[in-house]
């Protein structure tokens, strides 16, 4: 069953001089329930755009978008907001957890706009993290934990309402080789035992070998499709050949650390 | 690209952030420039039969430098602040010290030399305006005519270029943090959870309730001392309101987990947490300077407004004269004749009493003292012609004593009984105190009113020179007469007759007196209050791009656009309206001080007058509001 669906979309950003730049060009994409799909390219392929336009933050120029079989094209920015809320998860890149609130606070929040019991609220915190390793930092503050643990906080907050679709831009992009390996495992780890759906977009190769397809994109166009095959250690390598062959990227230090 | 391109380029990029801070010092400046050019203008500054107006302008002029002086120092203090990363970001790149501080300087004179400039602008449109208002208020024959002193302009632009270097220097001798490190913390350092102590919240509230109590239980006896001892109450006791009591408020708050967590209060609540403490001083600040502006233009105000009670209060006979000693008493008729021909020419509606009194000495605990004797029956046809309560005299062993209004407000020890003394003759009386009637001659003392038979005992006996003989006036709609009663006063033969006193006369001195002041009150509380407004609206847009940051990521996870302009007009609101409630508080509890010791009720223009302080703050409040959604709305 396909959870999200994307036919022939495309993005164009104009600019004040009136030219016009096609970040994303004729791209369909489908992502089944349950699946763990990777997106990378070099800088400036369009990646971060991409998830924007699929998780609704940014506006397509043409095309259509399915999530949950809703097409999320054509309701208004007050509507999508609410949508957001129950049925998309976000993860970023500096975490975004708010620095006048707690952890579990911040984790609570979605379900808090939401207008949930303190009590339903409370549970669903305890399950979600103990299910990420996070409950002894529950009530410290943002800025009293470290990077990996304030990544799970926001993942712990992008999974708390079970929304239908996950979405990650560069998750492990502050993150050092130890937290990155957590964070990734937690990330795998729900997607395997809870079936949650998840787009990644992410430059490095060793994350994206956590998924379990891989869509490779450039100047904005489909470039290449890996599958996860037996070996994460096969697939890794698979990963780094694409890269190269997509040129522009491969001089990033890409340490093996398996 | 040069050093000082460098610095121009800084001011021009940051314009939005300066812009708060520009027009308030605009304004200061354009403000000082008009009471500059009316202080030196030719047909004032001629003037000698004002000095106490002159001393008034002066004393306006150097308040509001002063005024001006510690708010562009606070301002640029903020600002500084809010760039902090900035320059620490310039000092990595390799700025050195010296031209750190000398981009400061050169920065903060740009703004300051524009300021200067479109505020002597500013100033030159809105003098014609002021100085015809001013012309009209002190009563000046015809208009001022349109003219700008030199001088008017040198010593603005003088003293507001050294104003605003000494604030620069003063602002980078603070800022003498020598790690870059510091700097690149700047605004970004964690917060720290807010601490308070329960024992200091209440401390707050004690202080606050107890200076409220001793206002509203001020007479006018007391309320000098009193005055002081509040201000040493009411102003610590303000400031732990906002820096301990508000967090431990706000910490209950919390504690209440069915209303932190109900959607987007979480956020208001967590967010309020931290700004209440960071703007706690701030906060004080606005609350303490807009009761001062209320307070003063309140007190001011009301007392304008009450001058036609007041006189009634105080001068009960609309008008009255007096004649001393049988000669006089004998050419009296003459000046009363005088004073009803000119009535009847201005065709004046009144009534008129004539009465005998008589000088007396009275023994009161030991002292000896005058008194003014009169008899029962005259009192009668007084208070008909003054219109009040006749009061019943049935013994020649009572009388009533008549007090003034002044005395009869406050419980003096009166006594029981006094003894009348006239020569040979002595009387014992028990005394009835009742509000007087008469126009009070506070040098000869009370009048008191005994039966006729025993009056005419002492009359009887009287010397010449003990005779007097008073003339009270009733005058129809006496508001409007005003300057026929102040004509024929000065037409009145001062030999023969003394003591003229009139409705009419306190009321035009009251007027006058306060018309100047309350010119001057009005001003520097408008003044006071825009300040107060200016500040706040500066601290909303050093908070804004953090604020903004914050906002796209909770859009991320599903905040509407409309739950995020209920947070913001939430938070905006608290920060404008504590401290403006806080401050209203405040100043009812003066204007109850202040009514304790005046007779007409002060509730409608006190009012009055706070209902166009909030109508002028609210258009203020959904300006700044509006300006602020639009922001977030922008980059959303
Ligand atoms: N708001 C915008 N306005 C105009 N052009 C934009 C805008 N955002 C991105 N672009 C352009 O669109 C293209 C794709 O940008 P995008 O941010 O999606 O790249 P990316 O793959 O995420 O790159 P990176 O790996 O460096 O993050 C780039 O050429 C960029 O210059
Ligand atoms: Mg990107």
């Amino acid at each position: 069953m396909a959870m999200l669906e994307a036919k022939n979309i495309s993005k164009i950003y104009g600019s004040k001089r009136g030219i016009e730049h096609k970040a994303i060009d004729n791209i369909s994409l489908t992502i089944n329930k349950g699946e763990f799909v990777g997106v990378m390219g070099p800088s400036g392929s369009g990646k971060t755009t991409l998830l924007n336009v699929l998780s609704t933050i940014d506006r397509i120029s043409a095309g259509v978008i399915e999530i949950n079989n809703q097409d999320v094209t054509r309701i208004s920015k007050e509507k999508l907001a609410k949508f957001r809320r129950k049925q998309i998860g976000f993860i970023f890149q500096d975490f975004n957890l708010l620095d006048t609130l707690t952890i579990a606070e911040n984790i609570m929040l979605p379900l808090t706009l939401d207008g949930w019991k303190v009590k339903d609220m409370e549970q669903r915190l305890v399950k979600v993290a103990k299910q990420l390793g996070i409950d002894s930092i529950l009530r410290n503050r943002s800025f009293e934990v470290s990077g990996g643990q304030m990544q799970r906080a926001a993942i712990a907050r992008a999974i708390i309402h079970e929304p239908a679709i996950i979405f990650a831009d560069e998750p492990t992009g502050n993150l050092d080789s130890k937290a990155s390996k957590q964070v990734m495992e937690a990330l795998s780890d729900l997607n395997r035992k809870k079936e949650a759906t998840t787009l990644m977009v992410t430059h490095d190769p060793f994350a994206a070998s956590f998924c379990e397809r891989i869509v490779f994109i450039k100047d904005g166009k489909l470039f290449n499709q890996l599958d996860k095959g037996d070996s994460r250690q096969a697939f890794f390598q698979e990963i780094l050949n694409v890269q190269s062959m997509l040129g522009g990227d491969t001089d990033d230090f890409q340490t093996v650390r398996l | 690209m040069t050093f000082r391109q460098f610095a121009f380029n800084n001011v021009k990029r940051n314009a939005r952030q300066y812009l708060s801070y520009f027009f308030s010092c605009m304004f200061s400046v354009a403000v000082f420039f008009i009471y500059a050019v009316i202080m030196y203008h030719p047909e004032i500054d001629g003037h000698d039969f004002r000095e106490n107006v002159q001393r008034g302008i002066m004393s306006v002029e150097v308040i509001i430098f002063v005024f001006s002086f510690l708010f562009v120092l606070y301002s640029t203090g903020a600002f500084i602040k809010s760039r902090k990363k900035e320059y620490g970001l310039l000092m990595t790149l390799g700025i050195s010290k010296k031209q750190l501080n000398g981009l400061l300087i050169l920065e903060n004179t740009i703004i300051g030399v524009v300021s200067i400039v479109s505020g002597l602008l500013v100033g030159i449109i809105f003098a014609n305006i002021f100085i015809m208002g001013f012309s009209q208020i002190l009563g000046i024959e015809g208009t001022l005519g349109f003219y700008i002193a030199p001088k008017a302009v040198i010593l603005t632009v003088i003293s507001y270029f050294i104003m605003f270097e000494c604030n620069s220097i003063i602002v980078v001798w603070t800022l003498r943090t020598n790690a870059v490190i510091e700097l690149f913390r700047g605004m970004k350092a964690p917060k720290i959870v807010p601490k308070f102590s329960w024992i200091l919240s209440i401390f707050a509230i004690a202080l606050i309730v107890s200076a409220y109590y001793l206002a509203a239980t001020a007479s006018i006896m007391t309320i000098f001392q009193r005055m002081f001892i509040i201000l040493i109450l009411i102003i610590p006791g303000t400031y732990f309101l906002y820096t301990q009591f508000s967090v431990a408020f706000i910490s209950l708050l919390k504690r209440r987990k069915n209303v932190y967590y109900h959607q987007t209060n979480i956020l208001t609540i967590s967010e309020l947490n931290y700004k209440m403490k960071d703007h706690a001083r701030l906060l004080f600040f606005v609350t303490i300077l807009s009761a001062i502006s209320f307070t003063a233009s309140g007190v001011l105000y009301s007392a304008f407004q009450s001058a036609e009670t007041e006189a009634a209060a105080y001068t009960p006979n609309d008008f009255s004269f007096l004649s001393r000693g049988a000669d006089n008493v004998a050419k009296m008729d003459q000046e009363i004749k005088k004073v009803i021909q000119s009535f009847e020419k201005n065709q004046v509606d009144f009534e008129m009493t004539v009465v005998d009194r008589k000088m007396a000495q009275i023994t009161n605990m030991d002292s000896e003292t005058w008194i003014h004797l009169m008899s029962y029956s005259d009192y009668k046809k007084l208070a008909e012609l003054a219109e009040t309560k006749i009061y019943p005299l049935n013994s020649e062993q009572k009388t009533l004593l008549m007090l003034p209004y002044l005395m009869s407000s406050n419980n003096l020890n009166i006594p029981d009984s006094i003894t009348v003394q006239s020569k040979n003759y002595e009387s014992q009386l028990e005394t009835v105190p009742i509000l007087s009637i008469v126009n009070d001659i506070y040098q000869t003392g009370y009048t008191i009113v005994v039966t006729d038979s025993l009056y005419q005992r002492f009359a009887n006996v009287a010397e010449s020179e003990e005779m007097y003989r008073y003339a009270a006036f009733s005058i129809t709609n006496w508001v409007r007469h005003t300057d026929i009663v102040k004509n024929i006063s000065m037409e009145l033969n001062q030999d023969v007759v003394s003591n003229i006193d009139s409705k009419a006369d306190f009321y035009n001195v009251m007027k006058n007196s306060l018309s100047h002041t309350l010119f001057f009150g009005l001003f520097i509380s408008v003044l006071f209050f825009l300040a107060a407004g200016s500040i706040l609206y500066f601290k909303m847009y050093q908070d804004l791009d953090k604020d903004i940051e914050q906002y796209k990521a909770l859009y991320r996870i599903g905040l509407t656009i409309k739950e995020m302009k209920i947070i913001a007009t939430k938070q905006i609101a608290y920060l404008f309206f504590i401290p403006f409630g806080l401050a209203v508080l405040h100043a009812s509890f003066a204007f109850k001080a202040l009514q304790n010791m005046l007779a007409s009720s002060i509730v409608i223009p006190s009012i009055t007058l706070i209902s166009c302080y909030l109508l002028i703050y609210a258009v203020y409040f959904f300006f700044i509001r509006g300006l602020y959604i639009a922001k977030i709305k922008k980059v959303m």
